[in-house]
């Protein structure tokens, strides 16, 4: 008896589960939105603001340079042209951006372009894909005009972008080439919103200019401050209070201030 | 010597076993199906607790009694009980922010052949189907709740083996509200008579 006993408790005790999940850094809910924040604008930059440069490069440039440009910065797109002042970017025979110049080149003074997106970035879900953004980007349109030396102004059509805005200032050093823009040092200053499927919106203020150095990724340098705030669609009300992230790019890393707490997160190598 | 004479007719256990199919069933483990639309937005998840879990279950409790209709034919019933537990904790203040207890209790009457009858040994089959219910007590700064799931609860018994004779102990393999694995202990006897 006593043996049953025994085993039984044994049993008893392999059958009763506990499970404590790892509490993590106390601001990975601030580096969630810092990394989204990250995520779209660099996706802005990335796929939208530096093919445009890459494209201002080729309308400028003879054959032999349009198939340099071609073979080292969008080997699987080409360009063009549909209509006076009008180039788009084919991947296949999907049409990726449209872009209207007013027939300067960006680097000209008086160069005010409108660059419209025409393909919706989307994830995969149960419910099938599902927009990134409310905003379908196919929705955007992104005004680039030439305000200074090596400075050009960049905004996001209201009217178009239901509830996403965009004001920045993008800078490029003197003398340098805008070819090699990802690879480049550059900064970016400004302040913008950008709304989220739900209803959630994230207006961010670029405090101190952000440094974007060669291929360090991906800010050497800048502060940017967010606030998030979810609206209830059905309501209109604000049923939470706003959240507030603060990120400060320290050259290898990053310090995310969440609910008046500082941490530094280090960004993962690159090869 | 009839059956009546060697064998004992009534029959009390009180067995332990895993919880994993109660755990399927009420989705502790593999979730709930198809999450809500909003939940899939992460933008939308940001507004949520920012909080981490601590999880516990107990095993699967039974208590059944079954009486022996003839020698290889019982009847009877099962009472089976399981319980998850889950705490969350503010990630950055360490505060408790919600608890959730989910009681699982399942009351099935119950059939078993037991196709051998030694004096110190028996092995058998059996089944149980009934009622189940789930009771879901959730309770956090903003709002507290009780509700209740009903359900259909089942014991499949493949092989069990009973050793001993006025006290057993007892292991079963099948798949029900009770476990895959059972365990524990019994006992056999006689009404008195008069």
């Amino acid at each position: 008896m006593k043996k049953y006993i025994i085993i039984i408790i044994a049993i008893a005790l392999v059958c009763v589960g506990c499970y404590r999940e790892q509490r993590s850094k106390l601001t990975q809910r601030g580096k969630e939105i810092h990394d989204s924040w990250l995520m779209y604008s660099q996706e802005m930059i990335e796929k939208t603001i530096v093919p445009v440069f890459q494209m201002d490069a080729w309308i400028g440039g003879n054959d032999s340079i349009r198939r340099i440009i071609e073979d080292n910065y969008f080997p699987y797109l080409r360009v063009r042209e549909e209509a006076t002042n009008e180039f788009a970017f084919y991947d296949g025979a999907q049409k990726i951006l449209t872009v209207n110049t007013n027939g300067y080149a960006l680097a000209d003074n008086g160069a005010s372009w409108l660059v419209s997106i025409n393909n919706a970035r989307t994830y995969e879900s149960d419910y099938g894909q599902i927009p990134m953004f409310l905003a379908y980007p196919s929705q955007w349109r992104l005004f680039i005009s030439k305000t200074g030396n090596q400075q050009w102004n960049i905004s996001l059509d209201t009217t178009r972008s239901m509830g996403s805005k965009c004001d920045w200032k993008l800078s490029l050093p003197a003398n340098d080439t805008i070819v090699y823009f990802s690879q480049q040092e550059f900064s970016l200053a400004g302040n913008g919103t950008f709304k989220y499927a739900g209803d959630v919106y994230l207006r961010y203020h670029i405090d101190e200019t952000l440094q974007h150095q060669g291929k360090q990724y991906p800010w050497n340098r800048g502060v940017v401050s967010m606030i998030a705030r979810f609206i209830d669609p059905e309501t209109n009300e604000i049923p939470t209070d706003d959240i507030h992230v603060k990120a400060e790019y320290t050259g290898d890393g990053i310090k995310i201030t969440y609910r008046n707490i500082t941490e530094t997160w280090e960004f993962e190598k690159r090869h | 010597m009839s059956w009546k004479q060697q064998l004992q007719r009534h029959d009390i256990q009180i067995g332990i076993g895993d919880p994993l199919l109660p755990a399927f069933v009420t989705g502790q483990i593999f979730g709930h199906g198809r999450p809500d639309y909003y939940e899939q937005l992460p933008a939308v998840n940001w507004f949520g607790d920012d909080s981490y879990k601590w999880r516990a279950c107990t095993p699967a409790i039974s208590i059944s009694y079954k009486y022996r209709l003839t020698k290889w034919f019982w009847l009877g019933a099962t009472l089976s009980y399981t319980c998850f537990l889950e705490n969350r904790y503010d990630r950055v203040t360490n505060v408790k922010t919600s608890s959730e207890r989910d009681h699982i209790i399942s009351i099935m009457p119950s059939v078993r052949f037991s196709w051998l009858n030694k004096k110190y040994v028996t092995l058998y089959s059996g089944l149980s189907l009934g009622y189940a219910v789930d009771i879901i007590q959730y309770k956090s700064q903003t709002e507290k709740y009780s509700t209740a799931e009903h359900g259909v609860g089942f014991q499949l018994t493949a092989v069990g083996v009973h050793v001993g004779r006025k006290w057993y102990g007892f292991t079963e393999i099948g798949i029900g509200m009770q476990g895959f694995i059972q365990a524990g202990f019994g006992c056999n006897f006689n009404s008195k008579k008069k």
